[in-house]
């Protein structure tokens, strides 16, 4: 699942932390839809990198 | 590394300062008539009232970000509790990437739930329209404000 998320990531062509809020907020949707969690609005503002958003939903 | 908290106005003010003219200088219409000058008293009165809900966001303790709103009752509402009238946010714009404001709207969402807030409002100038993202984040248009200088 790791490599999942982490793909998602690179298909943006940069980094996590370089993107808008709305691509932002598609990322988390896309990543909740993978793996059908929900990830809470205290772990959205905590996460800065996508080893962060991987943690958010347990990989 | 970037955290977001509820402070104090009076605490945060000497760094609100210096974000101020940053926030006027790229939003505030009617410059030739109105010069851009916190009256800083009456934020302090309505501090001591309860009546601000200060959300910050901070780089290594660096503030980059706020959110400005006044709570109070909904006049037309008796006994609905309290709501949250927005009055001013910014982000300085270096920081805008990573999600910044999306995550300083959800914060501050979630920190008015925790203070018992029951709807909140919140808007965006014509001229720098953040609806996408308002809607994105799951509120709703409802108003189109008009003003004009009278004087």
């Amino acid at each position: 699942m790791k490599e999942k998320i982490l793909e998602l990531v690179a298909d943006l062509g940069k980094p996590l932390g370089e993107l808008d809020s709305l691509e932002f907020l598609e990322l988390i949707r896309d990543v909740e839809q993978l793996t059908g969690q929900r990830i809470t609005d205290q772990q959205i503002v905590n996460i800065n990198s996508a080893e962060e958003l991987c943690a958010a939903v347990g990989c | 590394m970037l955290t977001f908290q509820v402070e104090k106005w009076s605490d945060a003010l000497p760094e609100l300062r210096e974000l101020f003219p940053l926030l006027w200088d790229e939003v505030a219409l009617d410059k030739d008539r109105l010069v851009a000058k916190c009256d800083e008293p009456l934020y302090a009165n309505m501090e001591k009232l309860n009546l601000l809900h200060v959300v910050t966001a901070r780089d290594g303790g660096k503030l980059v970000g706020y959110h400005v709103s006044f709570i109070t009752p909904h006049m037309h509402y008796q006994g609905a509790g309290a709501m949250a009238f927005t009055d001013m946010y910014f982000t300085r714009p270096e920081f805008r990437k990573g999600g910044l404001g999306a995550k300083l709207l959800k914060f501050l969402e979630s920190s008015l739930r925790a203070r018992g807030v029951f709807k909140a409002y919140l808007s965006h100038k014509i001229a720098h329209d953040r609806g996408a993202l308002f809607q994105a984040l799951g509120w709703k248009p409802s108003d189109v404000v008009y003003s004009k200088v009278i004087a």
